[in-house]
């Protein structure tokens, strides 16, 4: 119990996050309107899925160190709950889209980015499945991780920042910025909460498939 | 397996397709340089990460 306070820090934030998201004021802006409020979970999906994703590189990195099968445990199913998340950021993204812009999916550099980062997760997942030798399959796929991981981050950090690609997205090609909203204290107040409390689910969800996975490959070991 | 390497390789492709775009419309010059730059830093990072992982995969 005692190893478990931020799983209740979780769902207090998370409450606090749902409750105080629909109901507290937020400041009115041109296009956005109410749909501001998609903020404190569509942009935490993706903190959420950075975070994991992270993660899981720490791991493989450890492994390529180090082979001990646990590493390859936490940097895979780490991976998997990453994956889930980036599709929620999608699809929250997505919605937004619908209601601001006016489409389901727009030729905008960061939601092809993203798509093409989740992408090289997906290819992640086909290469795990493709191997049976543990070991070589444990070796390849954290190669592999990394490069993904590098990769993703150039295309959801860095390309659609750069100047002469235009993105739809605050703070790019002329609209505005994060921080203009970001300096509204109540919509801070509900932001930073939110931002944590997603990070502690998916940590949540990553360390019962990290467990799942452990008894799974004990039972088979027998 | 090779065929897996593909989505790593798409950034690539992209800011080449993106860059070649623009030396096509001929217009505007102004985001060359960024671009460039990326491509370059891409190309060095895929070889510096190619270099170090390299050994890992071989070891069989």
């Amino acid at each position: 119990m005692k190893s478990s306070w931020w799983k209740c820090l979780c769902i207090v934030f998370l409450t606090y996050t749902v409750i105080a998201g629909f109901l507290m004021p937020v400041p009115r802006l041109d296009i956005l309107h109410e749909s501001i409020r998609n903020l404190y979970f569509h942009v935490c999906m993706w903190f959420a899925m950075m975070f994991i994703f992270t993660v899981s590189l720490f791991y493989s990195i450890k492994y390529l160190g180090k082979p001990n099968e646990d590493y390859d445990i936490i940097a895979a199913q780490s991976s998997y709950v990453g994956i889930v998340f980036g599709i929620l950021g999608l699809s929250t993204g997505s919605l937004w889209a619908k209601y601001t812009w006016g489409d389901w999916w727009t030729n905008d550099p960061k939601l092809n980015g993203a798509a093409i980062a989740l992408l090289s997760y997906f290819a992640y997942v086909v290469l795990r499945n493709a191997m049976d030798d543990e070991q070589k399959r444990a070796r390849i796929s954290a190669v592999y991780n990394i490069f993904a991981y590098v990769m993703m981050m150039v295309f959801i950090m860095v390309y659609p920042r750069l100047n002469g690609v235009d993105s739809l997205h605050p703070g790019n090609g002329g609209n505005p910025g994060f921080n203009q909203y970001d300096l509204d204290s109540h919509m801070r107040m509900v932001f930073y909460p939110a931002v944590i409390g997603w990070i502690l689910l998916c940590t949540w969800i990553a360390s019962l498939a990290i467990r799942t996975e452990r008894i799974k490959r004990h039972i088979h070991n027998q | 397996m090779a065929i897996i390497s593909f989505p790593l390789l798409v950034p690539l492709l992209i800011t080449a397709q993106h860059l070649s775009g623009m030396a096509v419309a001929g217009s505007d010059t102004s985001g060359y340089s960024g671009l460039v730059a990326a491509l370059l830093a891409l190309d060095a990072m895929i070889a510096a990460l190619c270099y170090l992982l390299f050994p890992y995969l071989w070891r069989d």
